[in-house]
């Protein structure tokens, strides 16, 4: 039964997991929701498909413009060209592209883009940047440049099986080549650098897949290309054929192994970045830190009465939370509060971490954004009831970023992304319950903050003349005349202006001298001259009239204002924040982490920083448009039509000593959105010629994801013999049909129906008996997944699975069972990276002809056979508590070295039975085990304990009466944990 | 045919015998070319019609006197085993064409039909270069790295080892001249294969050596041009660029382009800059030259045409994608090939589109012309030969 019956229970269990929801890990998961059905189109350029939908037509038409003109560039840069059409699917918003059936998997909020190999596709999201739409654009073009070349290589010199190019190099020449080197770039390497953990080539497999890893790759190739040419680049692929090992490939193109590099590398980033300790500082040694734990970003200052706090996002649980906590310099973080836990929950999906910020009124309420379903909601929180007191969603707004009060409290300013990838200034008038968009046009207006006085909005936009090279500066919206002024100008990033409360001097973040550090517009007096008033026309403007006389004081072009550095880290300062006008938040990046800071003495430091001798450039590009490809002779616009192409196609033939040899054969087929999948199945069980016809099992398959509602249906024919400790040996005929319905409530919930009709022949070798049956299952679930996931299992949240379903025989009545599973595992937090895990686990058949039901093993209950325990009912409990047992382990010998991280410890009781009719004794486990990753995705793991027995349950609290092993046991096998 | 061992027939009658041993040459040929081992008894370079190494001379010129007529027709179209290497060589109606499998097929230009097939190794074939009836084979990444083989007998006639290798082979005088990326340039006697010098340059080395004006002349990815005379170095000139294809060497000036995308002459006698040229992308290829124009492509598709002398620009042709081979100057038209799978013919003096082809796959073969045939391949594992319009 277990060898044979156990690929049927799995071909039905997957083709019936295909029909539910495609995306489930195991029978868990979150859940994937197409809250749109868009009207797909495709504008067809000399090297592209690119897929969009008609509201984002004219961002796919900027999009089809950059994509031509990075073609032309990668193919000089590669020297090299691609010969297929490239398929590129643009969403408008990330909203959208969370939605992508483009693969299977969910998307986090910090994957910008992707491309996968099955058909080619490039999948790239808009979120209101262009600058970093075109980024991200030519980040996954220089991978299917990069994988057309090694494919090249690899087929000339016929090298199927070659490991191809490391990670670090792949998404290092993708950030290299798409951004060049910038303060970003800058910042993570110099932080490494200066804190000693920048890993050596020869060591950068220990974090591969980590933003530091594309940040390093990035580097390594910039010192290669300045030390030894940039057509060292394509040189290194071009000699990939060389040898498996890219260490060698390395040493043949460049003339240095690894070792020499490194040495030469690093050397060369500290001769760089060590000077620079004299003139700036570490942010925690120069300014009080606040936080420690976790990321902690985007400070508001909340006055609390007496005790001033602050309100800031925090992942230091692992889930988004928005925090309070009292600002109290040292050593030690203050006790910290959670007020909204977030990604556990429909109405708090996401915070979107690094790109939007929150806003405190004096009056102590709480304004800020979460993704709720199909948009975004904003939110206001009272402080002093600590309850949500509004939420309010916009018709088309898909996103909203950065709320900031105006100072009375009646009107909220922040930044809206509409369907169509379009974003802009809106302002909410909280009495009047009405919206009124400020701008209107494709620039990225972000970071408003409203001034004290309520006469302006500064915010940061790429409107002006350097956006076109996707640099942000600062601006002023004057709400009463409808203008907005130009307060810096420059080939730099300003972001997140906030105004002193006195108004007198803006903040804000700036990396015009490498890397992002807080500088301070200050007026210095005020001009009365109109000719000091920069106006910068925009498309749209909410009010237009008369301005007065008076010229603003900030603007770029008024002689009297200055504008100074407050801070010289080393690093990076974001997101100023004034508690009074004395001292300063704001978050630091350090030690591959950020954190919240805080400076006093801010007057003393106006004073005596020197201001920059030159403003800004004057020259002040009114308007400027992006280059676009449309229809005409170089683009043409269809309507998207599905056409299907091939996934996967694969055989097998296994050969079991028992059960002897089977073969068959898999196909899967999409559509180029995934919208619409198809699985064919094929094999054959027979163990003698004259079996042939009858042992070919068939499965047919349609899936569609297209709308929230995923449905599933198929036809299948199975045939072969099969055992088990019931029915021995049997041979059994299975035709029919299923269909299958899955609706996701949230990404967290969802309930699944299914039907499934076939015709069973079954005949018992033993019993030599026969029956026929016509068979209905009719099953529904209720899934819920809100776990956080450790390195190797869930370490908070809770997982249920619920399923009720019935199997009857309707032609001879021979079947009849009701089915019970019902699977609860909850994750207990005890400390950052220590939790309890609990599972309640019963599966039950009540019937006729019930199917049995299977436990036993480092899945289940430990320290017993695998599956070795069998019963139409099974339950079991288990606890264990999961905790770090080595972070990291390195083994060297004379031909290499083995490196571990993240093995986890486990202690564990394990405690249930299978039966029958009647529940009769306990089975149980105790022990202790480590699992590791290994790879990325297989989790090993290594158990040893005790087993124990009850015979009589009624004995069940008396410890006394439990029966243990003499024995120890040991258990090795894979898996993740529960 | 039979033979007992110890080298005596059996009974056959004289007549049978007479008429076997009119086959037994030819059969003993075949048998020998079945095992790998060539036997071209009529192999003697004949004038103006050979293409003996990479660029066709010792100059690197890419020229050929030829006149083909277009539309050009397609004559045949062979498969060869693998991947077709950079340069293709012709000598006594002969084609001789590299692969990535250690493989070296020899085809009869009038019909495209597999004469025979050297294998040397299961090595990739770098470079190749012909002498007579010796030809001389680098292989990119094994040992040995240089081979002297014997086109008639097959022989190896000598080995020797060496380093990585990307560039081809120059033979002049007796001597032959071999960069290897490794920065090394080394003399061997073509006949002993002993070397007679070997000089380490500071730079890794792609470009192969040319010849001019009694200099050995080669670029490297450090950008400097270095021209020797025996061991001594006679010049060298600093460009901003890596240089990766051969200098084209002709009438006491040096053409060549860097990945810089600049284009340079220099003076042969003295490396001095006679003019240069802002190209719109990285140069990658050797130049073409046929003494009153010097063509070349670069790696944004485009085809400059430029008067030799003062080096201002005639005329521009552009193919689709990268251009990827040197072109080939002609009595009458210039070819070149593309990555875009396409073999292009424009008219020599005006630059006119004539003529091209699509072939099956991209196009990193250097075409060759000879005996009225124009010859290219295409990845990955094509040769193709034409013929002028009558």
């Amino acid at each position: 039964m277990k060898c044979k019956t156990l690929p049927l229970i799995l071909l039905v269990f997957l083709a019936l997991l295909q029909a539910t929801n495609i995306h489930a890990q195991y029978y868990f998961g979150r859940n994937k929701i197409q809250y749109n059905q868009f009207d797909w189109h495709v504008l067809e350029t000399e090297h592209f498909d690119i897929y969009y939908y008609p509201e984002m037509r004219e961002l796919a038409e900027i999009g089809a413009a950059y994509a031509e003109e990075t073609y032309s560039f990668l193919e000089n840069k590669f020297n090299h060209n691609v010969l297929r059409r490239i398929p590129l699917i643009f969403y408008a918003t990330h909203a959208h592209f969370q939605e992508t059936n483009t693969i299977p998997y969910l998307i986090p909020e910090g994957v910008g883009g992707f491309f996968e190999f099955i058909k080619g596709r490039v999948v790239v999201p808009a979120n209101g940047s262009i600058p970093d739409f075109k980024h991200v654009l030519r980040h996954e073009l220089v991978h299917v440049f990069t994988t057309s070349l090694e494919q090249e290589i690899l087929k000339r010199h016929r090298l199927a099986n070659h490991p191809g190019l490391p990670l670090w190099f792949i998404e290092g020449l993708a950030e290299y080549w798409s951004t060049g080197w910038d303060s970003q770039a800058e910042m993570f390497i110099r932080d490494a650098t200066l804190n000693g953990y920048l890993y050596p080539l020869n060591m950068i497999y220990q974090i591969t897949g980590s933003f530091l890893m594309y940040k390093e790759g990035q580097a390594a190739l910039k010192y290669i290309a300045e030390t030894y040419g940039e057509d060292k680049i394509v040189k290194l692929i071009e000699n990939l054929w060389m040898a498996n090992d890219f260490s060698d490939v390395f040493r043949i193109t460049l003339g240095v192994d690894y070792k020499q590099f490194d040495r030469d590398w690093i050397y060369h980033l500290r001769k760089q970045h060590f000077p620079l300790l004299k003139d700036h500082d570490s942010a925690r040694m120069a300014t009080e830190q606040l936080t420690y734990r976790g990321i902690n970003i985007k400070p508001a200052f909340y006055g609390n009465g007496n005790s001033p706090s602050i309100v800031f996002l925090s992942t230091r649980t692992g889930y988004a939370n928005i925090c309070l906590a009292p600002i109290q310099p040292g050593e030690k973080e203050a006790r910290v509060e959670i007020l909204v836990a977030g990604e556990r929950s429909a109405d708090f999906e996401s915070f979107h971490l690094l790109s939007n910020k929150i806003d405190v009124h004096p009056q102590g309420r709480l304004a800020f954004t979460s993704k709720s379903g199909e948009q975004d909601y904003l939110y206001i929180y009272d402080l002093e009831r600590k309850a949500i007191v509004g939420e309010y969603a916009f018709a088309n707004l898909v996103s909203i970023f950065s709320p900031t009060w105006s100072p009375d409290g009646s009107r909220i300013a922040f930044t809206g992304l509409a369907f169509s990838g379009q974003s802009d200034l809106f302002v909410y008038n909280l009495e009047s319950d009405s919206l009124h968009q400020v701008t209107d046009d494709y620039f990225d207006d972000k970071d408003p903050n409203w001034s004290p006085d309520g006469q302006f909005v500064a915010f940061s936009s790429d409107r002006g003349a350097f956006g076109r090279s996707g640099y942000y500066n600062i601006y002023a919206w004057e709400p009463s005349f409808g203008r907005l002024h130009a307060l810096t100008n420059g080939d730099f990033n300003d972001t997140a202006p906030a105004w002193s409360p006195d108004g007198q001097n803006l903040a804000f973040s700036s990396d015009r001298n490498g890397t992002a550090n807080i500088w301070v517009l200050h007026p210095g007096g005020r001009s009365r001259s109109s000719s000091d008033l920069i106006s910068v026309p925009t498309p749209k403007v909410e009010e237009q009239k008369s301005s007065p006389t008076i010229g603003h004081p900030l603007s770029v072009l008024n002689s009297n204002r200055t504008l100074k550095q407050i801070t010289h880290f080393t690093t990076g300062a974001f997101d100023p924040e004034w508690n009074d006008d004395q001292t300063l938040l704001f978050s630091g990046f350090e030690n591959l982490s950020y954190q919240i800071f805080l400076i006093t003495g801010i007057e003393d430091l106006i004073r005596e920083a020197v201001p920059i001798d030159s403003l800004d450039s004057p020259l002040l590009a009114s308007y400027w448009d992006y280059d676009k490809l449309g229809g005409g002779e170089t683009a043409r616009a269809v309507r998207y039509k599905s056409k299907y192409d091939l996934d996967i196609a694969q055989s097998q033939i296994t050969q079991d000593p028992i059960f002897g040899t089977s073969g068959g054969a898999q196909l899967a087929i999409s559509d180029m959105l995934g919208n619409y999948q198809y699985y064919f199945l094929i094999y054959n069980t027979a163990r003698t010629r004259d079996e042939f016809l009858e042992s070919f099992n068939l499965a047919l398959t349609r899936v569609d994801l297209s709308k929230r509602t995923n449905l599933s249906y198929g036809l299948y024919h199975f045939a072969g013999r099969f055992y088990n400790r019931y029915d021995y040996w049997f041979w059994e005929r299975r035709y029919g049909g299923y269909g299958a319905v899955s609706y996701p409530l949230s990404k967290f919930k969802r309930v699944e129906a299914s039907l499934n009709i076939r015709h069973s022949d079954k005949e018992w070798f033993i019993r030599d008996h026969r029956r026929k049956a016509l068979l209905i299952s009719a099953f529904g679930s209720y899934i819920k997944d809100t776990s956080l996931w450790g390195p190797t299992g869930p370490i908070d949240g809770e997982r249920i699975n619920l399923t009720l379903g019935n199997t009857y025989d309707v032609a001879y009545s021979h079947v009849n069972f009701f089915t019970v599973i019902a699977d609860y595992r909850r994750y207990i937090r005890l400390s950052p990276r220590i939790s309890h895990a609990v599972r309640l686990w019963t599966q039950m058949n009540y019937g006729k002809e019930t199917t049995p039901f299977f436990m036993g093993g480092s899945w289940d209950l430990r320290g017993y056979g695998l599956w070795r325990i069998w019963g139409k009912k099974i339950a079991l409990v288990s606890n264990e508590l999961r905790f770090p047992f080595i972070d990291h382990l390195a083994v060297n010998f004379p031909f290499g070295g083995l490196g571990l991280n993240a093995v986890r410890g486990a202690l564990f009781l394990d405690v249930g039975n299978a039966w029958d009719q009647r529940f009769e004794g306990v089975l149980g486990s105790t022990g202790f085990g480590v699992r590791f990753r290994f790879g990325g995705m297989l989790v090993l793991r290594f158990d040893m304990g005790r087993r124990f027995y009850l015979n009589d349950v009624s004995n069940f609290y008396q410890l006394g009466r439990y029966d243990f092993d003499d024995k120890w046991f040991t258990q090795f096998f894979f898996g993740w944990d529960f | 045919m039979i033979l007992t061992t110890n080298g005596s027939l059996n009974s056959f009658s004289a007549g049978i015998f007479k008429s076997l041993r009119l086959l037994l040459i030819p059969a003993l040929i075949l048998t020998l070319i079945q095992c790998g081992g060539p036997a071209f008894p009529h192999l003697q370079p004949r004038s103006g019609q050979s293409w003996l190494l990479l660029g066709g001379d010792p100059g690197r010129s890419h020229f050929s006197p030829v006149a083909l007529s277009t539309p050009l027709k397609l004559a045949w179209h062979h498969k060869i085993t693998a991947a077709v290497g950079r340069t293709l060589l012709y000598q006594d109606g002969l084609l001789f064409v590299p692969t990535f499998n250690g493989k070296i097929d020899v085809l009869v230009l009038r019909d495209g039909q597999r004469r025979s097939k050297f294998k040397l190794s299961r090595s990739t074939v770098g470079g190749i270069a012909l002498e007579g009836s010796r030809a001389v084979v680098l292989r990119r990444n094994s040992h040995p790295a240089v081979q002297a083989v014997d086109l008639i007998s097959g022989n190896e006639l000598w080995k020797s080892r060496g380093e990585v290798v990307f560039s081809e082979p120059l033979i002049v005088g007796g001597d032959l001249y071999i960069a290897y990326y490794g920065g090394s340039l080394v003399c061997h006697d073509l006949e002993s294969g002993v070397v007679r010098y070997k000089i380490d340059l500071p730079t890794r080395l792609e470009s192969s050596p040319s010849f001019a004006s009694g200099l050995v002349i080669l670029g490297g990815d450090d950008g400097v041009v270095r021209a020797y005379r025996d061991e001594k170095k006679e010049w060298e000139f600093k460009t901003d660029g890596a240089i990766k294809a051969a200098p084209a060497c002709r009438d006491g000036r040096v053409y060549l382009g860097t990945a810089d995308e600049r284009f340079y002459c220099l003076d042969a006698s003295n490396g001095k800059p006679v003019w240069s040229f802002a190209a719109d992308g990285k140069i990658m290829n050797e130049a073409a030259i046929d003494g009153q124009r010097v063509c070349f492509g670069t790696t944004r598709g485009t085809l400059f045409c430029l008067d030799a002398e003062s080096g201002k620009e005639l005329w521009r042709s552009s193919a689709k994608s990268v251009i990827s081979t040197a072109p080939l100057i002609t009595r009458n038209a210039v070819f070149f090939g593309s990555l875009d799978k396409h073999i292009y013919a424009v008219d020599v003096q005006s630059g006119k589109h004539l003529w091209s082809f699509e072939t099956e796959g991209r196009i990193l073969t250097h075409p060759i012309a000879v005996d009225n045939s124009l010859v290219i391949a295409s990845q990955p594992e094509n040769v193709y030969c034409f013929t002028g319009a009558d």
